[in-house]
């Protein structure tokens, strides 16, 4: 680009060499005229985007709704169970506030879902001399409608903030897979504000997500109808195989640490009052796929996570009582728990808003190409105005005479 | 005479010379009404009125009053040099006092007594007061005065002083007249009907100047004109009052900082330097005035060290805005544990970026300190001579005298050097002598003010022959010379020389300064005055150019500032809520012990989450769009100069979108608007005009064809200027679309006849070829035609005082002073008589009397006297005794000088009056014509907005809907139409003169070559002639007239005598020459016209016209001579036949009132429109003296931005750059451009918002110093109209895209935070997160700044006034900002919260279905997807493949990435990347459905907006984006376009070709058209453009311009309205 010196050049030795062209190359991209698509967003030309919209749409929103609607599941709030369910074997009715449930038949009147609590003594430890009294949930519900596999029990936290800022990462990884992390490293570590405890020992595992982890159990539900027939046949056998990622494991090793050198993290001292190696080996973490879903945590303060899970047997129509030992607080921070069995589509879990959402931009699409048609039929717009073009007409534009009184001061002029 | 007598006379004078005279006279006292004590605004004007009303007040002291008003009254020589004097007077009182009191007003008194001429009384001499006397005196006058005392007065100074009564104040002022003007001053009674006059501000915070605009018109004459100043100063001393306190931190800063660094100013000389010739020196002189050597010849132009480089550039760069904030956010960000987005990801970006602006900073520097160089080591030749300066200092012997070669770093002042022919001069120099023909040295000082003619300088009288060796300059004794201060003055030099106690004034006459060039002398010797920074043109250069940012960078600063509040604001609206939710819940919820996050931290990484809403992509990006621009326009064939092989070059990148907002150009003349080519064009002579057409005849036939052909296929006016070469304003088109039959009686076509237009369209005739006169002649020698022909031939041979030169190829070339003087030398030449060799006393003629191809004969005439050209006598003439021994004066020279000295003077001035008379009324006319369309124009605009007629009241204009297309209409006065219809609208008018001219050249043309009979009519032939002059002056030519007479022997022996009486006087001997030459110069005969045209460059006229068009105001800023200027700006279409033109002078009366005065008309006018077109011509003593005073500077710029165009003549480089920076300064949200060719242009160009630089033949230094180097003035409407609209819109586009996309795609972030407990938890993976700017949504916004057009250059070129939607900043504006913005945030909560609802709360069945991943996922792709379609198919006009290829790299891109990120990322649980994509929700229809929905619902949104605002608002470029797309219209435009641009191209031989099938198609569609609706028009047309052939071009010239033009306008309304009907039909 630089230009003198070509110019000096020829100055000094005109006959050395013919100047080279300095024309620039005439090529449709440098010169700017490649050809153009340029369509215009007016009425006119949007009316068939539109139309090709909705009719896209409308149909694909219907298909979305029919597949939602197929789905069957039934969600019971067990947050206050404890609290406000009567004590077994009394049998209260779940408040309808806390049931939702939506199956292709209705649930006769009189099977409505029944809770009622008691106190059972829940033994841990490798003897199970360790018993420690917990609140039992016991809860009563009605399938109307055969469940295919797979039948999937999730339980679903409400205001549950599992991706708040210093949770979300509070874990170490490092610990997790098995190493033995030292206590320092374990302090510089992710792990704030749960790194060490008592004695300056590494909580195992570390930090808030594990620490927090759902400890609320559920036992497979059983059927009540059958219960004469045959007691093997009566419980809905459900397993926590396979509710996490099968590559979920790789992230989890056997730890290496003695159990003198951790300490269990303080939420999970009901089961683990301490590590050792008789009575309180580690946990294998490695192979609780429910630890592993819950360290998966969850982008909003309500999710599901899957508990249980049965990929081969239906669930027959029937009663069914499920038996839920209840560990996990809730209320402290007006939060919700809620267990829910579903099956599964296509398209997921219960979803009609997604269905709705293309019917509503479809339907949309096809009022608005429809008004736009009307007004493009009623009243035309004109392409542009040509009065405007007036730059070699003499004739005066007649838009200066629309009915506007002279200033004084152009009277005369 | 006693004084008041004198004064007396001298108010009439002025009342007779002034026009405002009236107004003024009783605006004074209106004025002294209104003015309180205090406001001190009467005039010297004012006091001399009142002496002449009766009063017994003598003139006011100069000094008693303030001294802005005090200036009308100072010297010419002082008016520039005010200011300093001023600074000179305070600080060293006692140093005037010694110097100037007691000897200039005695001095001026004996003048005076002694000049017989002189009108001006005996003026007080009371030698107390010196103080107050002598403030406004300068070292100049002191020096001045003592020059005048110690020599015999000579030059042009003291002429001057004469004729300035004003003057005479400066020195006749007393104690005691102070004390009589004070009552005066002091006068408070207040009018009851004029009232205290208040400043009454308009809306755009201008002063309104009117007390209240009465209707009726009569304020132009009503007496409030001068109460005017009061209003003004008043508004101005508020004004700097309101910034005072800014102005003294100023001041106290720059104290500070010269105490600082030690500064010290430089005290001015107490009397100038003073040099003693001496070519022994050997040590350097010393300074007076620092106490140290004087500086040295090293100039430096480079900003930086090697040590300071580095600091002060890293300042520089964190002082910008932005970067700072970037550094800010950068070092958060390094903060550990406070960034949630990574920590380097600012920093390393940023460094980068700052890095490649300091490298190119420092290469820029790096050359500039090779420049430097170079220049310093340049070698000079000085003159050694080694004696002893003292007899003991052995070592210096008598060293042999030498002409050693010292490089020019190393000059000092006082040595004498030695230039030879075509080097550049090294330092300021006096000459001592030179080897050229009577001692004169011809420089050329293109690099100085820009002119290309050579100018003359001769020594001293005093050292005529003293110098002409080394050996006599060291002989040289006791001389000495005494100069004034360095200072920027280029056209004033004031000092003294004394030779042996002689002492003679050395004036601009003697010295060369550096930068020129000598030529045409084989040596020239001079002692060095100034050296390095002191020499003129380094003063005159800007020292510290302006970093040129673009003034859209200040609304993207503002909007970053507005931002980065609303960046903290949001993150303090999220702290703040975190602070609750903590309350609320946090503190509740067991799970969460201790993990609370502290106050700063939150708020910092909220901060740091947001920051980049304001990306540093934004200047990245943009340097990227800014540099792919520049390319694109650097290979804009249409402005690549064939002819000299120049392509368009931008220098800079930084302010390419200036281009599109342009609102003032600031143009140079020569070789810019003008080639600097004169020819002689037309001749007058008795009784027939002609036109010298032989140059004209060289153009190649092929381009002529072209033209023609082009022509024929023009449908459109626009094309006015295509033919190339031929002229200086091109032809009218359209003749051969008319039937045959209407032009075929009057076209006489000739082979003589050619077709040179001039300027004017409507007074174009048929005008015979020069070369018919010869042919003439040759064979009728003795018609009386034919010997007046042949004198005025013969006079252009003879009456000049050029010098012929054979080359070595043998070519004759003449050397000339002036190139019009060579121009008619080279005419007389072509016309037959050559002129061939000179002696001292002869000239030798080459005439062909038996035609060109017989031998030439050979004419010997003795030059016997030769009276000089000056500006005074403005005329010149030789006196010749020819071969047959008759005696003959020639005179030439200006029409009114000639005039008064013929024999019919009576009958001529009848004559005159008469054809002025003619000239006025069609002026009228057309001046009323054109102010009927405008308030026609105005009426439309008016009722649908405002269109920009002043600058200042249109910016507010809003884009409102259809309300803005008033601007889109035409505005009708313009030549471009109504030039070319007046004279359809002005039969009356037009016709007359054309009728006179056809039928006048019909008769000569077809019957009688020449009237023989005219011939002999003496009183016919002056009619004609002056008719003819004044035809060729409103054609923009340059006319003089030539007068003979015989002279008898004794007469002429008689007046020989006191001739030679006068040549050898010592005293006066100017003047005596001057009444010699007025003794002969009498009762001379009428021998005819020249007109000579100064070349215009192609298609300069309608340039400017478009320009104009789209509201870009164009001043001429030349150093050439006001006529000139003037001329020029005739002929270019600045200054309109029916303009108003305003010349101010300072020296022709009361600059004050004049200013005022035509203030107050334009301004009323304006508002009545009165006033079709006005132009301001100022000169740049004028310019200086009212620079002076900040009241009258003001009031002189609200003229210049009131006028439609100002022409500024002998402006000096500074003052260029100065106007450019008080219109800068002053109108606020301007940008200006400056274009110029040279050296001289090149402060201007710097101090401009936009520089452009001609690459032209002068050199390139203007265009290596300017921002944009074009070779052509025209390339201009390409450059401005179209690249600059793209580039403005394109820069915008981007900007307003890249705020929007942020925006969207961070407020979903932001929307998170509420899923999130405003805990500042990142929606997105840090790894896409830091790529979102670079990899993903840079390109479309990119490419959208870098390739998209919203119009066609066809449209933009064909409606300029589509241009100043850039001035108006239309497409870049807050609330423009505030919509885009407004749309993101409804973009973005509709993106997150389909999000949520339909994926995120959605109950998942695979494990993990809910992790933030792949919510994040969701919207990342929703927004990357949206961004790319909005900017590349809904936003983007120039939908090409490239936009569809990028949008398939883009999302296909992205979409990559991430699996690419599935397969390869490590184990985390917060964003489960892995394997999420490939096996994890990627396969879940959900997830795509979701998305889809997510991007139709918000693509259908954007969509249905614009509709909708479409229908509702559309703006102007939609509504011609939509009839660009009519295909009937478009090839209406397209037609012009391409013959417009194929000729701007030149040569596009594939383009010609495929257009030339696409007009085809259209003919046929429209004459298949218009068969249905007028058949017989529409074949015969038809039958015109197929019929095409090579002489239809001749016919054009024939063809009357009153029928043409009218059916020519009925063509194309018909045309046009059957297209309007197709279009809409179908």
């Amino acid at each position: 680009m630089e230009q003198s010196p070509p110019d000096s050049l020829h100055e000094e030795h005109p006959d050395k060499s013919k100047p080279k062209s300095r024309r620039p190359a005439n090529t449709a991209f440098r010169q700017q005229r490649l050809k153009a698509w340029q369509p215009i967003l007016t009425p006119k030309t949007v009316i068939p985007l539109f139309f090709a919209i909705g009719i896209v749409m409308a149909p694909v929103g219907g298909a979305l709704l029919y597949a939602s609607s197929k789905v069957q599941e039934i969600i019971i709030d067990y947050s206050d169970c404890v609290a406000s369910a009567p004590t077994c074997p009394t049998m209260g009715l779940v408040p309808s506030g806390k049931v939702s449930a939506s199956f292709k038949s209705a649930t006769p009147s009189g099977s409505e879902p029944r809770w009622c609590t008691n106190t059972t003594d829940v033994p841990y430890g490798i003897s199970g001399n360790y018993k420690v009294p917990t609140d039992t949930c016991h809860l009563q519900y009605y399938i109307p409608d055969t469940l295919h596999p797979p039948v999937l029990l999730y339980y679903q936290l409400e205001n549950f903030y599992q991706n708040h800022r210093r949770y979300v990462k509070s874990y170490d990884q490092n610990q997790l897979q098995g190493h033995a992390v030292s206590a320092s490293d374990i302090k510089s570590g992710d792990c704030s504000p749960l790194q060490l405890g008592e004695d300056g020992k590494p909580y195992y595992p570390c930090g808030l997500i594990a620490n927090s982890l759902f400890n609320d159990t559920f036992f497979s539900p059983v059927q009540l109808d059958t219960i004469a027939s045959s007691d093997s046949q009566a419980v809905y056998q459900m397993t926590t195989d396979g509710i996490a990622w099968s590559s979920d494991k790789d992230l989890y090793g056997k730890t290496k640490y003695n159990t003198s050198q951790v300490v269990p993290p303080v939420n999970w001292r009901k089961k683990y009052p301490r590590y050792d190696d008789t009575e309180f080996p580690f946990p294998p973490l490695h192979t609780d796929e429910s630890f592993q879903v819950w360290m998966r945590t969850a982008g909003l303060p309500l999710f599901s996570k899957l508990a249980l899970r049965n990929d081969t047997a239906p669930m027959q129509v029937g009663h069914y009582s499920m038996t839920i030992y209840d560990d996990f607080p809730v209320t402290i921070y007006d939060g919700k728990k809620s267990v829910l069995i579903s099956t599964r589509t296509v398209i997921g879990g219960k979803n009609p808003f997604l269905g709705i959402a293309y019917l509503v931009v479809g339907g949309l699409c096809l009022i608005l190409g429809a008004v736009f048609t009307v007004v493009q039929l009623v009243r035309p717009r004109k392409l542009g105005d040509h009065s405007y073009l007036t730059w070699n007409t003499d004739t005066p534009s007649t838009a200066t005479t629309t009915g506007r009184s002279l200033r004084p001061g152009e009277s005369g002029a | 005479m006693p004084p008041d007598e004198a004064a007396d006379e001298e108010g009439v004078r002025r009342r007779r010379s002034h026009d405002y005279h009236d107004d003024a006279e009783i605006g004074v006292d209106g004025a002294r009404d209104g003015v309180h004590v205090g406001t001190r605004t009467l005039s010297l004007h004012e006091a001399s009125t009142q002496r002449s009303s009766g009063s017994d007040i003598t003139p006011p002291l100069s000094s008693s009053r303030p001294m802005s008003t005090g200036e009308a009254g100072v010297t010419r020589n002082i008016a520039g040099k005010k200011r300093k004097s001023d600074e000179i007077a305070r600080d060293s009182p006692t140093a005037m006092e010694a110097h100037g009191s007691p000897s200039s007003p005695m001095r001026i008194d004996t003048r005076a007594a002694n000049n017989p001429t002189q009108r001006r009384p005996p003026v007080h001499t009371t030698p107390s007061s010196p103080r107050s006397r002598h403030r406004g005196m300068s070292l100049r006058t002191s020096l001045f005065t003592r020059n005048v005392d110690r020599a015999t007065p000579a030059g042009d100074s003291i002429i001057e002083m004469h004729d300035l009564p004003g003057s005479s104040s400066q020195f006749s002022d007393s104690d005691h007249v102070k004390k009589d003007i004070q009552p005066s001053v002091s006068v408070t009674a207040i009018h009851g009907d004029f009232g205290p006059p208040t400043p009454e501000r308009t809306r755009h915070g201008r002063i309104s100047l009117l007390p209240s605009t009465s209707a009726d018109g009569s304020l132009t004459k009503g007496p409030r004109g001068m109460s005017v100043l009061p209003n003004y100063q008043q508004w101005m001393q508020e004004q700097a009052n309101r910034h005072l306190p800014v102005r003294r931190a100023k001041q106290t800063y720059k104290q500070l900082r010269k105490w600082i660094l030690r500064i010290q100013e430089i005290p001015p000389s107490k009397d100038g330097r003073h040099i003693p010739l001496d070519p022994h020196r050997k040590k350097a002189l010393i300074d007076e005035r620092t106490r140290r050597p004087f500086v040295s010849n090293f100039i430096k132009s480079s900003k930086y060290t090697l040590w300071n480089f580095l600091p002060r550039q890293l300042f520089a760069q964190f002082s910008k805005l932005a970067n700072l904030y970037f550094l800010t956010i950068s070092i958060l960000q390094m903060i550990p544990g406070l960034s949630t987005t990574g920590s380097y990801t600012t920093i390393i970006p940023l460094m980068c970026f700052v890095s490649i602006s300091m490298a190119k900073e420092g290469y820029e520097d790096f050359r500039r300190h090779r420049l430097d160089k170079a220049e310093n080591n340049r070698e000079a030749l000085v003159l050694h001579a080694y004696r002893p300066v003292q007899v003991e200092a052995e070592e210096l012997k008598d060293g042999p005298v030498h002409w050693a070669t010292v490089k020019w770093q190393s000059l000092q002042v006082g040595d004498i050097v030695k230039v030879d022919r075509d080097q550049p001069i090294p330092a300021d120099i006096m000459l001592l002598s030179s080897k050229g023909p009577n001692n004169t040295a011809y420089i050329e000082t293109m690099a100085l003010d820009g002119e290309t003619n050579l100018k003359t300088k001769q020594p001293s009288a005093a050292l005529v022959g003293k110098c002409a060796t080394p050996e006599d300059i060291v002989g040289l004794k006791r001389t000495e010379m005494a100069v004034e201060d360095p200072n920027i003055d280029l056209y004033n030099f004031e000092g003294r020389l004394s030779v042996h106690d002689d002492t003679s004034p050395l004036t601009n006459n003697e010295i060369i300064y550096r930068g020129s060039i000598l030529r045409n002398t084989p040596e020239a010797i001079g002692v060095i005055l100034y050296t390095g920074d002191e020499c003129k043109i380094r003063m005159n250069a800007n020292r510290n150019p302006r970093i040129k940012a673009p003034s859209l960078q200040g609304v993207v600063n503002k909007i970053v500032i507005f931002m980065v509040f609303f960046v903290v604001g949001l993150a303090l609206i999220n702290t703040i809520a975190y602070q609750v939710w903590h309350v609320d819940y946090e503190q509740k919820a067991w799970y969460l012990t201790d993990a609370h996050v502290a106050f700063i931290p939150i708020i910092v990484s909220f901060i740091i989450m947001f920051n980049t809403m304001i990306p540093l992509s934004l200047y990245v990006s943009l340097e990227i769009i800014k540099v792919s621009q520049m390319a694109l326009m650097n290979c804009d064939l249409d402005m690549y100069d064939e002819a000299s092989n120049t392509p368009f070059e931008a220098r800079t990148s930084t302010i390419n979108e200036e281009l599109g907002q342009v609102s003032y150009i600031f143009s140079d003349k020569t070789g810019t608007l003008t080639e600097n080519v004169m020819r002689l064009r037309k001749l007058s002579v008795a009784g027939a005009a002609w036109l010298h057409d032989t140059d004209l005849k060289d153009t190649p036939m092929e381009d002529r064809e072209v033209g023609d052909k082009v022509d024929g296929k023009s449908k459109c006016k626009h094309a006015m200027w295509k033919l190339p070469r031929k002229s200086t304003t091109g032809s009218r088109p359209n003749i051969n679309n008319m039937p045959k039959s209407s032009h075929g009686i009057e076209a006489a076509p000739r082979n003589s006849t050619t077709s040179w237009h001039s300027a004017v369209p409507a007074i174009r005739q048929p005008d015979m070829s020069t070369a018919e006169i010869i042919r003439y002649i040759q064979r009728n020698p003795q018609t009386p035609f034919a010997k007046r022909a042949s004198m005025m031939i013969l006079s252009l041979a003879v009456c000049h005082t050029c010098l012929p030169e054979i080359g070595q190829d043998g070519e004759l070339s003449y050397q000339a002073a002036s190139p019009d003087e060579r121009a008619l030398v080279e005419a007389a030449s072509e016309l037959g008589y050559t002129f061939f060799d000179k002696t001292l006393s002869t000239l030798t003629l080459k005439t062909f009397p038996n035609g060109p191809a017989a031998e030439p004969v050979l004419e010997k005439y003795e030059l016997l006297d030769v009276i000089d050209f000056s500006s005074t006598r403005k005329r010149m003439s030789v006196v010749l005794a020819m071969p047959d021994g008759r005696l003959c004066v020639v005179c030439k020279g200006a029409d009114s000088v000639i005039t008064e000295r013929l024999r019919l003077a009576d009958l001529a001035r009848q004559k005159i009056a008469e054809v002025e008379r003619r000239a006025s009324q069609r002026r009228n006319l057309e001046a009323q014509e054109v102010l009927h369309r405008k308030s026609e124009s105005a009426d439309r605009r008016s009722s649908v907005g405002s269109f920009p007629r002043t600058s200042l009241t249109l910016r507010s204009g809003s884009v409102s809907g259809r309300a803005s297309f008033g601007r889109l209409t035409p505005i009708k006065d313009d030549d471009d139409d109504s030039l070319v219809d007046r004279s359809a609208h002005t039969p009356r008018a037009s016709a007359q003169i054309g009728r006179h001219s056809v039928a006048y050249s019909e008769h000569v043309c077809s019957e009688v070559r020449v009237e023989e009979s005219v011939a002999t009519d003496e009183s016919t032939v002056i009619e004609r002639c002056f008719q003819h002059v004044n035809d060729f002056a409103t054609e923009g030519l340059r006319t003089l007239l030539y007068a003979h007479r015989y002279l008898s022997d004794d007469e002429y022996r008689s007046w020989k005598k006191v001739y030679q009486d006068a040549t050898t006087s010592l005293v006066d001997r100017q003047q005596k020459i001057e009444a010699a030459g007025e003794l002969i110069e009498q009762s001379l005969e009428l021998t005819g016209a020249t007109a000579i045209e100064d070349k215009l460059q192609q298609g300069v006229p309608e340039t400017i016209e478009r320009l104009r068009r789209a509201n870009i105001k164009l001043w001429m800023l030349t150093g050439d001579k006001r006529e000139t200027a003037i001329n020029i700006g005739h002929s270019c279409h600045l200054i309109k036949d029916y303009s108003t033109v305003t010349i101010l002078d300072h020296e022709a009366g009361d600059i004050e009132t004049t200013l005022t005065a035509a203030l107050l008309n334009i301004h009323h006018a304006t508002e009545t429109n009165t006033i079709a077109h006005s132009v301001i011509v100022i000169d740049g003593r004028t310019l200086a003296h009212l620079q002076a005073s900040p009241t009258l500077h003001t009031l002189f710029l609200d003229l210049a931005i009131l006028a439609d165009s100002v022409i500024s003549c002998r402006a000096s480089p500074s003052q260029k750059a100065h106007l450019v920076h008080a219109i800068r300064r002053r109108v606020n949200r301007s940008v200006t451009l400056a274009i110029g060719d040279g050296a001289n242009d090149i402060a201007m160009i710097q101090e401009s918002h936009v520089g452009v630089g001609i690459t032209g033949k002068e050199g390139l230094q203007a265009a290596r110093c300017a921002d944009y180097a074009v070779a052509q003035f025209r390339f201009l409407q390409k450059l401005l109209l179209v690249h600059g609209h793209w580039n403005y819109v394109r820069t915008c586009k981007y900007t307003l895209a890249t705020f929007w996309k942020e925006m969207l795609f961070y407020l979903t972030q932001a929307l998170y935070q509420h899923c999130t407990g405003y805990t500042g938890t990142s929606l997105y993976e840090q790894w896409s997160l830091s790529q979102f700017n670079t990899l993903f949504t840079s390109l479309p916004v990119i490419f959208l700044g870098i390739f998209d057009q919203d119009l066609r250059p066809a449209t933009l070129l064909a409606h300029p006034e589509l241009y100043s939607a850039g001035q108006r900043n239309a497409h870049f504006n807050f609330r423009l900002y505030l919509a885009w913005i407004s749309m993101a945030i409804a973009e973005a909560a509709l993106v997150f919260f389909t999000m949520e609802t339909l994926w995120g709360a959605a109950v998942q069945p695979v494990p993990g279905g809910q992790d933030l991943y792949s919510m994040g996922f969701l919207t990342f792709t929703a927004c990357v997807v949206i961004i790319n379609t909005k900017l590349q198919v809904l936003m983007q006009r120039y939908r090409t493949y490239l936009a569809a290829g990028l949008w398939a790299l883009e999302v296909g891109g992205w979409f990559a990435f991430n699996a690419a990120l599935s397969l390869t990322y490590a184990d985390n649980y917060i964003y489960d990347v892995k394997g999420a994509l490939l096996r994890g929700f990627g396969r879940e229809v959900g997830w795509w459905v979701t998305l889809g929905v997510t991007i139709l619902a918000v693509l259908v949104w954007e969509v249905l907006v614009r509709v909708v605002l479409n229908v509702v608002m559309p703006t102007e470029v939609e509504v011609w984006q939509e009839l660009e797309g009519d295909v009937g219209l478009r090839e209406k435009l397209g037609v012009c376009d391409g013959e417009e641009l194929g000729l701007m191209g030149s040569g596009r031989e594939v383009e010609m070709e495929e257009q030339a099938k696409r007009e085809g198609e259209v003919r046929d569609l429209l004459g298949f058209r218009e068969r249905g609706l007028e058949k017989k028009d529409g074949v015969v047309e038809q039958i015109e453009f197929l019929g095409q052939t090579g002489d239809d071009g001749e016919d054009e010239s024939g063809s009357g311009p009153v029928r043409k033009s009218t059916d020519e306008q009925e063509m194309l309304s018909r045309r046009f309205g059957s297209v309007r009907r197709g279009s809409l039909g179908g």
